[in-house]
């Protein structure tokens, strides 16, 4: 964190270290980073790397000298596509409007869910272990509004023309080179595993072909992405067959994802991506590379992704006149729109899901932050994702939970990390 | 796509925890004497009482790393991978005490995962006291040296604190003077590179804010966005350029 490491002045060093360090058997040291110290790298600008205020953009990285794998984590936090929400205003806006400053690790209001994100992100959680804990940790912070994924600087003036937001949606070319500068300086991975909940599991999905390819890793590589559900919407359907089909519309325009260097241009090559379709982009990943393993996490009563994809787009859902037409207009989209998403995960056998019904915490939005609890699935004796999290690391049988069970979840009780977070809610408020 | 710090989780808090929250979050937020207290322990680290029956390797308060050596094989690592620690950092200046941080970490390390399994296993058991007591003692110096993050020493803080103390109010207090006191040392770390970040952004605005106004006030038919953004991406490089050596 103290010091701010640059792109593109260390190569030659970094090789010399590298090759080292294999020599040695263990993971090259950079100057001045210490192992198990949490270490900031800003990107230069000439890298094209921005947060979404045109400030540098900056990552996190953790570094272990026992383990080549690596895991990289995909923060959430909104997105934007128009002045307000690029500006943090708004229930449903984008996060860390004013860049990621220096000290975004140490803070508590900054991070998203103040800091007690994720058990991937945590080397020392008291409550959660997952195996990666004892990998290299990158944490990628998110502040382009664009759910990691765009790359398109845009002006918007719709509710303040005399001072416009120019919104820097770079948040695929942040991903870019915050992959180079993993390559160039700690070398290719044995595992690697991308994650990311809310915005961050759309982002570590989209991203995945460019940080797999650019680290190249000698092992197993794997995805778990945490409620950022790409659905089925083609656009040659209807917004009624396919209730996601204005939004992904929309993100396309505001994002730049078909132009030149935009996300859809990128992917077109990738066997079974429909252009037309950014649903298809989680089929095409599992056909681009068969060995790898794919996990996508979600709640059916997921209520904030849910109002993302919808509010801004469905009459009945935006102007409904009471919280029970908004949930009947809301859900009556995203159930369909979650099944027709798990059939089409279930045409490739290196994918799994986990779909429980509710947890008690944060709308049903998201499974993995601050920790497992109240994601098991009761009717099948499973307590929680973690069988879910290391069949996909560990190459055993995917597993496709369903829970049908609308009832267990609503006794389960919450663990002591989520009661400090419901603390600190109090202390710092939210919103 | 929204993270939880959004209105959206005002609707979700629900049940046992909003209760619990409000009574200690009153507690943290009315606690002005314990703020006083928490700020004058800032550069005095509490004392740590022994262990009663200390289980082996536990971790200590983190002394200050020296260059004299400890240095027996840590728990956590083999003695091959631990050889080749040593043989990595052996050529560098700060070697020693590099290595004498990381036999520390490896053995705090060990001790949290013991915790946590222990914790998990038999909640009740004596044995979690003194583990409680070792992690907790060497918490604040870890995260001023960055091995644990804000946002994890406070969650570790919690775990031992549920351990360590019954009293729900005395543990509401102490977490926050921990919170405050160890977050406001890093806070004083870092405020000289927090305040040239904050300067070479207000900088960049500034001068945005201009190349933004003179494109809008151009006809709408000649606002050309690639030309802004060449103009824009110019401004950046200029604000932000790389830096010779690195970090």
């Amino acid at each position: 964190m103290r010091l701010r490491r640059q792109l593109s002045r260390v190569f030659g060093r970094a090789v010399v270290r590298a090759v080292a360090g294999i020599a040695l058997g263990v993971i090259a040291p950079l100057a001045g980073a210490g192992y198990f110290q949490w270490d900031m790298v800003e990107l230069p600008a000439d890298s094209g790397a921005a947060c979404g205020d045109g400030s540098p953009y900056r990552f996190f990285v953790n570094r272990t000298p026992t383990s080549h794998s690596t895991v990289i984590v995909f923060e959430g936090g909104g997105a934007c596509w128009d002045q307000d929400a690029c500006l943090g205003i708004g229930p449903l806006s984008a996060a860390n409007p004013n860049g990621i400053p220096p000290d975004y690790m140490h803070k508590l209001t900054d991070m998203a869910a103040f800091g007690l994100v994720t058990p991937f992100s945590s080397r020392n959680d008291p409550f959660q272990a997952v195996q990666t804990q004892g990998w290299n940790i990158v944490y990628m912070p998110y502040c382009t509004g664009d759910v990691h994924s765009g790359n398109k600087v845009a002006v918007y003036s719709d509710t303040n023309p005399s001072n416009p937001r120019v919104e820097y949606h770079r948040g695929a070319v942040n991903a870019q080179a915050a992959a180079n500068w993993l390559r160039t300086n700690m070398g290719r991975p044995r595992d690697l595993l991308l994650t990311g909940f809310s915005a961050g599991g759309v982002g570590s999905t989209v991203s995945y072909v460019t940080v797999r390819d650019t680290l190249q890793p000698t092992g197993k590589s794997s995805l778990l992405a945490d409620s950022g559900p790409l659905m089925p919407a083609p656009r040659s359907g209807s917004p009624q067959q396919y209730p996601s089909l204005p939004l992904h519309n929309k993100i396309r325009s505001a994002w730049g994802l078909d132009d030149p260097d935009g996300l859809v241009t990128r992917l077109s090559g990738l066997p079974g991506f429909d252009v037309n379709d950014l649903g298809s982009t989680s089929g095409a990943l599992a056909q681009r590379y068969p060995d790898d393993r794919f996990g996508y996490l979600v709640f059916q009563a997921d209520s904030d992704f849910s109002a993302f994809s919808y509010t801004d787009f469905w009459p009945d859902v935006g102007n409904a006149p009471d919280p029970q037409a908004y949930n009947r207009a809301l859900f009556s989209k995203w159930e369909p729109d979650i099944n027709r998403w798990r059939s089409t995960l279930e045409q490739h056998d290196n994918i799994g899901y986990f779909v429980p019904f509710f947890r008690n915490f944060n709308l049903s939005h998201c499974l993995t932050i601050v920790d497992f609890s109240g994601t098991g699935v009761q009717q099948d004796n499973i307590a929680d994702i973690s069988p879910f999290v290391d069949a996909v690391l560990d190459r055993g049988t995917m597993m496709r939970e369903y829970e049908t069970d609308h009832v267990s979840d609503f006794h389960q009780t919450l663990s002591p990390a989520i009661i400090l977070f419901k603390i600190l809610s109090a202390l710092f408020g939210i919103g | 796509m929204s993270a939880p710090r959004r209105q959206g989780w005002k609707v979700g808090a629900v049940t046992v925890g909003v209760a619990a929250a409000v009574a200690l979050g009153w507690v943290f937020l009315h606690d002005d004497a314990g703020s006083a207290r928490a700020t004058s322990l800032a550069s005095t680290p509490v004392p740590v009482q022994a262990p009663a029956a200390q289980p082996v390797a536990t971790p200590m308060a983190p002394a200050a790393p020296s260059a004299s050596t400890p240095i027996d094989v840590p728990p956590g690592v083999s003695a091959d991978q631990w050889q080749q620690i040593t043989a990595e950092l052996s050529g560098r200046p700060d070697g020693p005490a590099e290595l004498k941080r990381l036999h520390d970490y490896y053995t705090f390390a060990d001790a949290l995962q013991r915790f946590r399994a222990l914790r998990t296993a038999r909640p009740d058991d004596p044995a979690l006291l003194p583990l409680a007591r070792a992690l907790d003692a060497g918490l604040s110096a870890r995260v001023q040296r960055g091995e644990v993050s804000g946002p994890e020493g406070l969650l570790l803080k919690q775990a031992v604190l549920q351990v360590l103390e019954t009293d729900d109010v005395q543990r509401a207090i102490q977490l926050r003077q921990w919170q405050q006191q160890a977050l406001a040392v890093q806070q004083s770390q870092d405020a000289a590179q927090v305040a040239d970040s904050a300067a070479r952004d207000a900088a960049f605005k500034r001068q945005q804010a201009t190349i933004v106004a003179a494109w809008q006030a151009r006809p709408p038919d000649q606002r050309d966005p690639r030309l802004l953004q060449q103009q824009l991406d110019a401004l950046r490089r200029a604000s932000y350029p790389s830096t010779p050596g690195g970090r």
